[in-house]
């Protein structure tokens, strides 16, 4: 008998997982709203990041899994899980043995990262920012970008590429000047002057349908160093066989 | 003697009421008062522009306020305690009349120590001449709101309080005026204004000019400038007031405030709210500041209202998911609603103003009737509804918001990332769904600006 797995999100960590219960003789479906991509996807398409995160590209495109344009919007039972699918906006029902989350994190919020002041336009979290300029748009001329993480000294050397004007601060608090455009900001009393802001300070679990089933990678590393995320994929795929072997 | 330039006018003038350029009222700011009034004078067969320097409505005070419908206001005899005593009870009939969501959440005020209880119960006695109230003892609130401190006595339950979208209710009220014929000119600054004969000379940007037989000036916190162009003496001074929001849905149910016993500005005012939607509201403060645009928020205040509210409370919500200010309008402690001439100023409009709104409304137009105004009645008022289909790719995980929706509020009229963001929701959980909110925007044509004029997020390359 085979079971039959759902896995949420089809970013790295889904695929990668996709791939080690394939090969354990798993029946496994990945349902993500967008075909493939992930983060991984949008690193990609970013100068700096492509070849920062290269090891971890190449893996996922050389990967393969059996894909299901959804979104799991509900995950309900036990034993067997009874699982709701949104496919072009439209409900459908389905029966599944085990369900993974795999659907990664977000940043954290300008308020639990620091950011008072006021709240003028030029203010992005790290991963909109990265996803605007992946879209093709200019964020901004001079960038203060604010946080302490490796992923953020990839980012200023992207930024330069891409000729903006950057400057690296850490700190605790940041206090926003400008009424229609960031004029500048204050890092715990030191003013820089800036038309825009880019914070960091940590990452949360996203699931926002709180949909129960086994966690894996970045939902649980929180974190924009894939080793971490590709560790705990490992992680949860061991536990989850010796449970099976059981 | 007429010189030639009068003579100009009178030519101008009566050019434009040939060709019916004379607007019978022009209002100047498209905030909440001024769209329910622009609402109001919609059923009436009149010709009204709607003038606002932003590029949408209701961005000043109105998107900065908790969302309140209050359901008094003290003193009882000042204008603002009698129109927010008559606002709430219009409320529902506007709500359904105007299509936006209003629900009478109820407030609890309760008491935590012996003193304040006593002092309830004689707030209860005077209260119930004006006002629907009951009292509740400890053990009935903490049944209908299981987080509540155990030091907690008892409280006055208000169960005509109740809560709105702000930045909804004026959008409703704007657009059943477009609808019924009103114009919206956005993006127009008033720069002057000149009484020539029987007309107000209205002039947008130092250009164009509309004539008026009436001006009313809503201008929020501009409404001192505006007086002051027409030559009228009123004094504005901006009082800002901070808000933190939990997207903690089970936390609690209804509009909690502490009875202060002696208020000062620090104690006074706020509480732990709710949104119609269902998020919590922490604030408003009242802070002083000299500055009208000072929307800031510091780490000093959030800590203020958490510790100040959370007295009501066993514990402390989860998920804080904002924090944001708004800048009341104050004209010393009462409304100012005044007429001078054909000029009517709708003035220092804090809080109650929301509720206020629909008896301003009603208030403004007798002022019309008194100044001479021909009111007739519109056989044909057109009810405007508001169609969003919930289709497409779904955008906004955290509130279900649907790529069809987005489209949908734009096509509507919604034209900032605000806009789209108060009156669909989407943007208001993790935050990650920015990117994808401006590519529709941009796609739909829209300019990718936040808010105001100048608030540019990002260009093309």
């Amino acid at each position: 008998m085979t079971f039959r797995c759902i896995i949420a999100g089809g970013g790295y960590s889904g695929v990668l997982l996709s791939e080690l219960l394939s090969e354990e003789g798993f029946d496994v479906v990945v349902a993500d709203q967008y075909i493939r991509g992930g983060e991984i996807g949008l690193f990609s398409r970013l100068p700096v990041f492509r070849d920062y995160y290269n090891e971890f590209i190449a893996e996922y495109r050389d990967m393969g899994a059996d894909f299901l344009k959804a979104v799991v919007r509900d995950v309900e039972g036990n034993e067997r899980y009874e699982v709701t699918l949104l496919i072009n906006g439209m409900k459908r029902r389905e029966k599944f043995d085990f369900a993974f989350i795999c659907t990664g994190c977000y940043d954290k919020n300008y308020f639990l990262s620091g950011i008072y002041g006021m709240r003028p336009a030029g203010i992005f979290s790290l991963q909109n920012a990265l996803e605007l300029i992946a879209r093709g748009y200019r964020i901004g001329r001079d960038v203060l970008i604010f946080g302490e993480d490796r992923v953020l000294e990839v980012l200023e050397e992207m930024l330069v590429k891409l000729r903006y004007s950057t400057n690296l601060q850490g700190g605790d608090e940041v206090i926003v000047r400008g009424r229609e455009r960031v004029e500048s900001v204050l890092i715990d009393g030191e003013e820089f002057r800036c038309d825009t802001l880019i914070y960091y300070a940590g990452r949360e679990e996203f699931n926002p349908f709180k949909l129960p089933g086994i966690k894996a990678g970045n939902i649980n590393a929180k974190s924009y160093d894939y080793g971490n995320v590709k560790e705990d994929v490992l992680r949860v795929f061991k536990e989850f066989r010796k449970k099976c072997k059981v | 003697m007429i010189s030639s330039n009068e003579r100009t006018v009178k030519v101008i003038l009566l050019f434009e009421r040939i060709k019916g350029m004379v607007y019978d009222v022009a209002i100047i700011g498209a905030g909440v008062t001024g769209c329910f009034i622009a609402k109001e004078l919609s059923k009436y067969r009149l010709k009204v522009v709607v003038l606002e320097k932003e590029p949408t409505q209701g961005i000043g005070p109105t998107k900065g306020c908790s969302g309140i419908i209050h359901a008094f206001q003290l003193p009882f005899n000042s204008l603002k305690g009698k129109l927010c005593l008559e606002g709430n009870i219009m409320m529902d009939k506007e709500a359904d009349e105007l299509g936006f969501r209003f629900k009478r959440v109820g407030l609890i005020l309760v008491s935590t120590g012996f003193f304040s209880s006593l002092i309830l119960k004689f707030a209860k006695l005077y209260l119930s001449r004006y006002v629907e109230v009951k009292y509740l003892k400890a053990e009935r609130i903490r049944e209908i709101e299981p987080n509540i401190s155990e030091k907690v006595r008892d409280g006055l339950f208000f169960p005509t309080a109740g809560v709105v979208n702000p930045v909804e209710m004026t959008f409703m009220a704007r657009k059943f005026a477009e609808i019924n014929g009103v114009e919206f000119l956005f993006e127009s600054r008033v720069t002057n204004i000149s009484r020539e004969e029987e007309f107000y000379r209205v002039e947008i940007d130092g250009k164009n000019d509309v004539t008026a037989r009436v001006v009313i000036n809503c201008a929020g916190l501009y409404a001192d400038e505006i007086a002051n162009m027409a030559g009228q003496k009123i004094r504005i001074t901006p009082g800002k007031g901070s808000h933190i929001v939990f997207d903690d849905r089970d936390f609690s149910h209804h509009l909690i405030a502490v009875l202060p016993l002696k208020p000062d500005k620090k104690t006074k005012g706020g509480g732990a709210l709710v949104t119609i939607d269902g998020n919590l509201i922490w604030g408003p403060s009242l802070i002083e500041t000299n500055d009208k645009e000072d929307r800031s928020v510091y780490s000093e205040e959030v800590k203020g209202l958490i510790e100040k509210h959370s007295r009501a409370f066993s514990r402390i919500p989860e998920k804080p998911v904002a924090v944001y200010a708004g800048v009341r309008a104050m004209a010393g402690k009462d409304f100012i609603i005044n007429r001078n001439e054909n000029l009517i100023n709708v003035a220092g409009i804090q809080s109650p103003g929301l509720t206020a709104a629909p008896a301003i409304a009603r208030m403004v137009l007798k002022m019309l009737e008194d100044i001479g105004i021909g009111l007739e009645r519109k056989s044909d008022v057109k009810k405007y509804e508001f169609r969003i289909r919930k289709e497409g790719e779904l955008i906004c995980h955290c509130r279900d918001v649907f790529e069809s929706q987005i489209r949908d509020v734009i096509r509507e009229g919604a034209s900032t990332l605000d806009d789209i963001k108060h009156l669909t929701n989407a943007l208001m959980g993790c935050g990650k769904c920015l990117p994808h909110v401006m590519e529709i925007m941009e796609e739909e044509g829209l300019q990718l600006r936040k808010d105001f004029s100048g608030s540019h997020m990002v260009w093309r390359e």
